[in-house]
């Protein structure tokens, strides 16, 4: 079942596991909104501890686009479900 | 493919380490030729410039592309470079640029593409894409308007984005494409690499394979044929940079 | 180390490259060693394993390693946590 659709406001959970992990450290704790859910994958954290666990992919988008210097840009990360909680 | 590095310490680790498989049983030579041959075959930056040419020259397929990028590459043959993960394209316009990175590894569709280009796998792309992407598409002499969003795409394993500019130039006018003979790396007009050989085992003798490259310079590209594919450097017209129009921007995955 | 998304310091971006696949033989071969290595499932078929052994490499060596000398040693690194070579 997923627990997130498109267009809900997330927060990538800010854990630093020790292991591998597919959430990048520049995420974590950085609220988003999910802009497309796709199919359930196996996820690398558990499977590279000869772990078999399904977690959802789905893409999330930085809220807004960010105002560098020159310009504006918008950073949309592939995400496992697993990675993700509800944000305020 | 060069031999000049064979004596290198690490090149005779490699050798050390084949030998010590293939005694465990883990591998054969044969095997180990195989898939080397197979990349060579097929993956090439030239697989995703005949996808966006067709896109440019068919509304239609250009919109099944943007859809589903692994049908489409199956239309055209190339299913098979896509298979194990999710193909997506992007559309470049002059609202949106898009940049596909990966900060963690540099996954990209190997299988489709080939392996990826030096700077993508590079720290330097790496850390800056998502921070300052924009100064990153100026070093390869991109310089795009500050109204034009860059969106940057921070790519998994699973899933491979593409950007490209699937829209024609003028209504009613197709693009006339034109395929610099360019190598897949710079986009400038430097002769590809053309045949590449198949690195010979340890102790066997290197066996010359013709392989798929990027068109000879002396050949005029047939009309649904590729378009400046690569993205570091300038092409011929001066345009250059990850994702800039008519370039094909490939992403890695390790190994496929 | 791998983790580098919005780190800072490491200069401009190479552009030079020339597009070929491998810049020596012997990149190619560990390519090839590291599909066998998934074939035979010592890497699992998303590569997963391969990630984790280049993310285990320590920090330091990381840095002033290929990409493809990242991969090596991965690979040395999985076979030699499995045994799989003997002696």
């Amino acid at each position: 079942m997923t627990r997130f659709t498109a267009g809900a406001r997330v927060r990538a959970r800010a854990a630093d596991p020790d292991g591998h992990t597919r959430l990048p450290r520049y995420a974590r704790g950085h609220i988003g909104e999910v802009v497309e859910v796709r199919a359930a994958w196996p996820l690398p954290d558990d499977a590279v501890r000869g772990v078999f666990a399904l977690s959802r992919s789905m893409r999330c988008a930085s809220p807004r686009p960010r105002c560098g210097i020159r310009g504006l840009h918008s950073v949309i990360i592939d995400m496992w479900e697993s990675y993700l909680e509800e944000a305020p | 493919m060069s031999g000049e590095h064979g004596e290198l310490p690490v090149a005779a680790r490699v050798r050390r380490l084949e030998e010590r498989m293939i005694a465990a049983g883990l591998a054969t030579d044969t095997e180990l030729d195989e898939i080397l041959e197979q990349v060579f075959a097929f993956a090439s930056p030239v697989n995703g410039a005949r996808m966006v040419a067709r896109a440019w020259k068919d509304p239609a397929y250009r919109d099944r592309l943007l859809a589903d990028g692994n049908a489409a590459a199956a239309e055209l043959g190339l299913g098979a470079g896509a298979q194990g993960y999710l193909l997506k394209a992007v559309e470049n316009t002059p609202a949106v640029h898009n940049m596909i990175v990966c900060p963690l590894c540099s996954c990209y569709p190997t299988a489709l593409l080939g392996p990826s280009p030096s700077w993508y796998k590079s720290f330097a792309y790496r850390s800056r894409a998502v921070r300052e992407p924009r100064a990153v598409l100026a070093e390869f002499g991109l310089e795009l308007p500050e109204s034009t969003e860059i969106r940057v795409w921070d790519a998994n394993s699973e899933a491979a984005t593409w950007s490209c500019r699937c829209a024609r130039k003028a209504p009613g006018r197709w693009t006339k494409l034109s395929c610099p003979p360019s190598s897949p790396g710079t986009g400038s007009s430097v002769p590809p690499p053309g045949k590449q050989t198949v690195p010979g085992r340890p102790g066997g003798q290197r066996r010359p394979i013709t392989c798929s490259s990027p068109l000879p310079p002396h050949r005029k590209p047939p009309p649904d044929a590729c378009c400046p594919h690569r993205t570091a450097g300038r092409d011929r017209h001066g345009r250059g940079g990850p994702g800039h129009e008519g370039d094909v921007e490939r992403r890695v995955l390790p190994g496929r | 180390m791998h983790d580098m998304g919005g780190q800072t310091g490491f200069g401009p971006v190479p552009t030079g490259d020339n597009g070929q696949f491998f810049h020596a033989d012997w990149e190619a071969r560990v390519y090839a060693i590291v599909r066998v290595l998934q074939r035979r499932g010592v890497i699992n078929a998303a590569f997963d394993d391969l990630r984790d052994a280049i993310e285990r490499i320590p920090p330091a060596e990381y840095l002033t390693m290929s990409y493809y000398e990242r991969w090596l040693r991965a690979a040395e690194m999985l076979l030699a946590e499995r045994g799989l070579l003997g002696r």
